[in-house]
């Protein structure tokens, strides 16, 4: 092939950009840390990656409402406990009266007791966390309200069933809360019943709540494990869900992140490349017959 | 034989070797002259005057451009292609860029955050907090879906604007091959095959086919006639112009019509056409597929929402956003003003309720585009890859053309182009026969001197 002096030049400039876009094309991933830089590095890498971001930022929510969830139903484990021991005291207390020797002034004493257990009970139903009334169900303000602030003779409900669900998987839901009607419902009418009983001074009553309390302390303790069962399963939740937020950016990481040590030989041998092309080039453009025609 | 036919000889070889060194010297001038081909001189020996004897010497034939016909051609047919989509790559790379993906703030992200705000709310709807990153999540994914709409409207707009600085080129080239053709016409009627004319028309010719598919036909007089579209762009020294009429009906985006008669030219491919393409067919389907995605987004949020219950516990039948694609995208004015609109529960009078917010975030789930099989990520992933396998493509067919044309260039420059070291030797071979010429002359001229010395 004869050789124009137009033809060596393009050529050497055309293996100098060539050389120049190679090393720059590494220089963009070693820099960046990144081999998908834009779709077109690796469109379907991309769309790997991107659906894996995605699904990082659920798994990522998902791990946070977990964690809620787990305060939210600790807040209730707390209360459940805090009324078990006032139940519990009660039950100690309807023991202690119901003994042969004491008269209705020890009794009234025993009352005055039970009155504070039971504002003590009315203040863990009214319980907030984070602004929610725990066993208030969808409803705001206190959800238990007795008739008469100091001596209650009955306490009203006005909350609803409403579930507080938090999201934990896809459509998969744990409720954070107890329904607080039917819980409380029984406790108070037996301590103003053992109250009332103690007052009256009459035995009878008096045996008969503290069979009631008993029961209540049952009704507790059930409840108790089954927000016990809840957390479990939270828990479970969140450790599956950390493994997969772990395995997710190994994902991602492996899609968009370059290995450095490959690009960076890969980058040295482009940049002797380069070298060797500028340096070819500077040889070619030197030797004419000019130099040689004196 | 006569002295003085020796001497005539003599003279001759002295105005050949002249006007081979001029054409040296022309070739030397033009070494770094884009487009110019070398030119070479035809020396022939000039009979004898009679039916016998010695020669009278050395004569110019002709001087010729050294020009490989077909690698022009080859040249031209692969510059159509390379036209057509380096365009393509240029303004599909501009897409790219607008979606800057994989990112986290791209419109992948901002879609993220929006859902995941409405779990955050789902968690704590009597929070204004929590209404308030909805509403502001809300705000972000109208703002990145509006932008990217009018990046691609911007995207073209700019393939328009493009288009009109190709027309102009192909108006300007075409006067400028209808001159050329009138000139070559003109001079080849001398005998001269105007060769320094024709490295400017092929220039010309080069260029016009990076622009658009012509075909051209070489006729006997040298005048080359130029087609586009089935229609003659160039035809003999006369040029027909292109002329750029905005359509109303698309844009005000131009129409390119031919002057004569108001006719659309047909542009398959070359630059024009890849523009024409992106313009028309590319960018315009990729822009109704991201407001497809977006008008889904707005009317899925809306349709559950409505049938949510505000803050109030009373108020229901409110619509998150207004607009309808992702050009007029925006969180309903209302609800920015009262953060209580966002509607949080699925029933009258439950504050505490958060299964409504919890439903909208569902929807990210939900396989409601592509005939009910693509959520709203799977859609705009498969957006993103359709776009980046075109990108890759475009740029990769480019850069085929590309490197095709550069070797086509190099057996077009190694027949046409100059060569220092030989026009070197060519200047050496020229200067001796000159020399040698002269030294006739001179030992004539002495021959001369003793033959009139021998008469005085």
């Amino acid at each position: 092939m004869r050789i124009s002096n137009r033809s060596v030049h393009d050529r050497l400039l055309q293996h100098i950009q060539r050389a120049t876009a190679n090393l720059n094309e590494t220089q963009e991933r070693v820099a960046s840390g990144r081999k998908i830089n834009r779709p077109s590095d690796d469109p379907f890498a991309t769309a790997r990656a991107l659906a894996a971001r995605s699904k990082l930022d659920t798994v990522g929510q998902r791990i946070r409402t977990a964690d809620l969830a787990v305060t939210e139903l600790s807040a209730v484990e707390s209360a459940l406990e805090s009324l078990g021991g006032v139940l519990s005291r009660a039950h100690e207390l309807s023991v202690q009266a119901d003994s042969s020797g004491l008269n209705g002034d020890a009794r009234a004493q025993i009352a005055t007791e039970v009155e504070q257990l039971l504002h003590e009970a009315l203040s863990i139903a009214n319980t907030s966390y984070s602004g929610r009334r725990i066993f208030g169900g969808h409803q705001g303000g206190e959800p238990f309200t007795p008739d008469v602030p100091q001596n209650p003779t009955t306490v009203t409900y006005n909350g609803d069933g409403g579930q507080v669900l938090r999201e934990i998987g896809d459509g998969e839901t744990i409720a954070v809360n107890i329904d607080g009607d039917p819980l409380f419902d029984g406790i108070f009418a037996s301590l103003i019943a053992f109250r009332d009983g103690l007052l009256a001074n009459d035995r009878t009553a008096m045996n008969v709540a503290s069979g009631d309390i008993s029961r209540e302390i049952d009704t507790v303790l059930t409840a108790r494990g089954e927000v016990g069962a809840r957390m479990r399963r939270v828990e479970m939740t969140w450790d599956r869900l950390s493994e997969e937020e772990l395995a997710l950016r190994t994902t991602i990481s492996g899609l968009e992140e370059i290995d450095i040590t490959q690009e960076v030989v890969e980058l040295q041998m482009r940049d002797t490349a380069f070298q060797a092309a500028l340096s070819a080039t500077a040889r070619s453009l030197g030797p004419s017959l000019m130099d040689f025609l004196r | 034989m006569a002295i003085s036919i020796g001497l005539n000889s003599a003279v001759r070889s002295l105005l050949a070797h002249q006007e081979a060194m001029d054409a040296v010297t022309h070739n030397i001038s033009n070494v770094n002259t884009p487009g110019f081909s070398r030119q070479r001189i035809h020396l022939a020996a000039v009979a004898p005057a009679g039916s016998a004897g010695v020669g009278q010497g050395v004569q110019v034939l002709s001087v010729e451009r050294v020009r490989d016909m077909f690698v022009d051609f080859q040249i031209r047919t692969q510059s159509h292609a390379a036209g057509d989509y380096s365009a393509r790559a240029d303004s599909l790379s501009l897409v790219e860029l607008a979606f800057g993906e994989p990112s986290d703030n791209g419109l992948r992200a901002v879609m993220g955050q929006f859902f995941n705000a409405w779990r955050d709310l789902a968690n704590a709807p009597e929070h204004s907090a929590a209404r308030s990153a909805v509403v502001q999540s809300g705000q972000s994914l109208a703002f990145v879906a509006q932008r990217l709409a009018t990046s691609m409207a911007d995207i073209r707009a700019d393939a328009n604007t493009r288009l009109e600085a190709s027309i102009g080129e192909i108006n300007d080239l075409s006067k400028q091959i209808a001159q050329l053709n009138q000139r070559i016409i003109e001079v080849r009627a001398t005998v001269d095959p105007a060769s320094d004319l024709s490295d400017q028309r092929d220039l010309a010719l080069d260029r016009l086919a990076q622009l658009t598919d012509m075909r051209t036909i070489e006729h006997e007089d040298g005048h080359i006639d130029v087609f586009v579209g089935g229609r003659a762009l160039v035809q003999g020294v006369k040029s027909s112009a292109i002329n750029l009429v905005p359509d109303t009906t698309n844009q005000n985006f131009y129409d390119l019509q031919w002057a004569s008669d108001g006719t659309e030219v047909q542009f398959q491919s070359g630059e024009v056409g890849g523009l024409l393409h992106q313009r028309d067919v590319d960018l315009p389907a990729r822009m109704a597929d991201l407001n497809t995605l977006i008008s889904q987004v707005i009317a899925d949020v809306n349709a559950v929402h409505a049938t949510g219950y505000a803050l109030d516990g009373v108020t229901t039948g409110t619509a998150f956003f207004t607009g309808t694609d992702a050009t007029d995208i925006a969180v309903n004015a209302a609800v920015e003003a009262n953060l209580g609109l966002v509607a949080a529960a699925t029933a009258t009078g439950a504050t505490g309720d958060g299964s409504g917010a919890l439903a909208i975030s569902d929807l990210q789930r939900a396989t409601n585009l592509t005939g009910g099989s693509q959520t709203y990520e799977a859609y705009f992933n498969g957006m993103l890859t359709r776009l980046g396998v075109s990108v890759r493509d475009a740029s990769g067919i480019a850069a085929a053309q590309g490197a095709t044309i550069a070797h086509l260039e190099q057996l077009r420059s190694s027949v046409s182009g100059v060569s220092l070291d030989e026009e070197m030797v060519a200047m050496v071979q020229f200067q001796k026969g000159y020399e040698a010429a002269a030294k006739v002359i001179s030992t004539i001229d002495e021959m001369l001197d003793q033959l009139m010395a021998m008469i005085g």
